[in-house]
């Protein structure tokens, strides 16, 4: 696979395929990335695609400074906190939470916690090396065993584990933070 | 402690331990996990876990969300185009190539589709990599097959119509479903395979150009271009063809399908020849700093171990020692 700033120019350039082979490899993993944020399944796939028409249709003042995949997260996280401010849902959103969390008995903390972890999270991508990222994802959004993760991307099962260990570590240091 | 500093407290090992135990890889150290367990103020091990769980409830379907995203690419006139052929990428590995590839092989320029970025046609083309291997294709009738590193198979997307063929260039082993009325064929440089439903492996990238097929089970036909040297071969046989001849024998090696299943056995074997197999199966570069060290013999398996437990496991056989340099193993006598 080629690397990110030659998928960038790629794009740039108007190569269809490098666009959909980018859209069908972060498709899933950006979508249940969404769904962390917003309740609403359907909601969740509109607001991915959507990012992807904008992508495309302004593709030639395309500018990447962080990783893509950094970029794509921070995308999704930016426009599902704009759908829940835009749609006002915001307090029903915190009240769906305060009545499933009841259940468990959280402490309202946790609900504070709880959408924070979204923006942590997109500060982690950004802050781990491009494969370390999207094997995170892949574990924690895809919900992939290490051996398929190690398949998919021809890696040895030993290196998912040693960039897992190096996302947790970027996961428990974001949650202190 | 301050609480910034607290990531500290663990070793990189004891991370990618901890990060397996809460990823319900393995049960791991139970010391470890509750010393985590116990600091873990900040909720780490639930919001890990919930980042997964939270999210198992509904399929996405990848296709459907594609075309719409496309049809609404279009409305927009967004795509310039002239229409083409959209096909299915299964999994990122897949590749579309140029129909260049279609213009050698003489096929009609009716099949090509022009576009503003080049041709594309109606073939599919899968290739792996120098790091890729065991990449599975299944194609159309059900047949798998099992490309090895730098390898190339391409097919028409009508491949089931009109006869069942597929070119290669590399190394792939095939495990073809049964169809007596419709023969299954592989263009493998300059010889032609033939079979109704059987498993064999193929070889194109042989340094002096020969094809060699080595039959699994069932019986294969090997022709080379001008249909002159025609090969039958049964299970456990190896046929070669070569530009001007071609022959067959017995397979001796154990080891031939080792890049397939990763599985290597011997049975006194020097390690010269272990390093050798250990590069073509796993692409480990082992390199041996003393000549001595390559005349010792070996005979136990190597299944699928990670390159780590099986350097460690030579040196410990051989009391040598290894330094890793980039991805080359140097190995020296203690």
């Amino acid at each position: 696979m080629p690397g990110d700033s030659e998928i960038i120019r790629r794009i740039r350039q108007g190569d269809t395929g490098q666009f959909e082979s980018l859209f069908r490899s972060s498709y899933v993993s950006l979508v249940r990335y969404a769904r962390t944020l917003i309740k609403d399944h359907d909601t969740a796939e509109e607001i991915v695609q959507d990012l992807f028409f904008r992508i495309w249709k302004d593709r030639e003042r395309l500018q990447i400074e962080s990783s893509l995949n950094g970029y794509l997260y921070r995308a999704v996280h930016n426009r599902c906190l704009h759908y829940l401010n835009h749609i006002k849902v915001v307090e029903k959103y915190a009240r769906e939470i305060a009545f499933n969390e009841t259940e468990n008995n959280e402490t309202p903390d946790d609900i504070l916690n709880y959408r924070d972890l979204q923006a942590k999270i997109a500060g982690i991508l950004e802050r781990l090396p491009e494969k370390c990222g999207k094997i995170f994802c892949m574990s924690r959004f895809e919900g992939l065993k290490y051996s398929e993760i190690a398949h998919k991307l021809s890696i040895s099962v030993k290196t998912v584990e040693a960039n897992m260990g190096r996302a947790l570590k970027e996961f428990r240091k974001a949650l202190a933070e | 402690m301050k609480e910034m500093n607290d990531t500290e407290n663990y070793t990189d090992r004891e991370w990618e331990e901890l990060s397996s135990i809460l990823s319900d890889e393995k049960n791991g150290n139970k010391d470890l996990f509750s010393r985590f367990m116990a600091e873990d103020r900040h909720k780490t091990i639930k919001y890990w876990k919930e980042l997964k769980e939270m999210n198992i409830d509904k399929e996405i379907d990848i296709d459907k969300a594609w075309n719409k995203l496309y049809s609404r690419l279009d409305e927009n006139g967004l795509i310039t185009e002239a229409p083409v052929i959209r096909k299915s990428f299964i999994r990122n590995t897949y590749f579309r190539v140029a129909a260049i590839a279609l213009l050698l092989v003489g096929m009609g320029s009716g099949l090509l589709y022009i576009s503003d970025k080049g041709l594309i046609s109606r073939k599919t083309t899968v290739a792996t990599t120098d790091n890729q291997k065991n990449l599975q294709v299944t194609l159309p009738d059900g047949s798998n097959i099992y490309l090895n590193r730098n390898t190339k198979l391409s097919y028409m997307k009508d491949f089931n119509r009109h006869g069942r063929n597929v070119t290669l260039s590399g190394e792939a082993f095939f495990e073809i479903a049964r169809d007596e009325n419709n023969p299954f064929s592989v263009d493998a440089g300059n010889a032609r395979v033939k079979v109704l439903g059987t498993s064999f492996n193929v070889i194109t990238s042989n340094s002096d150009s020969a094809v060699e097929v080595f039959v699994k089970t069932g019986q294969v036909e090997v022709t080379d271009n001008d249909d002159t040297n025609n090969l039958i071969l049964d299970p456990g046989f190896v046929g070669t063809v070569y530009p001007e001849r071609s022959e067959k024998s017995v397979n001796t090696d154990p080891n031939y399908m080792a890049w397939n299943t990763g599985l290597l056995v011997y049975d006194g074997q020097t390690l010269d020849i272990v390093f050798r197999d250990l590069k073509r199966v796993y692409n480990m570069d082992i390199v041996a700093d003393d000549l001595e060290i390559l005349s010792n013999t070996w005979t136990s398996p190597i299944d699928n171990q990670s390159q780590e437990t099986i350097i460690r496991i030579i040196c410990a056989s051989f009391n040598l020692s290894y330094t890793k340099d980039g991805n080359v193993y140097h190995l020296s006598g203690k």
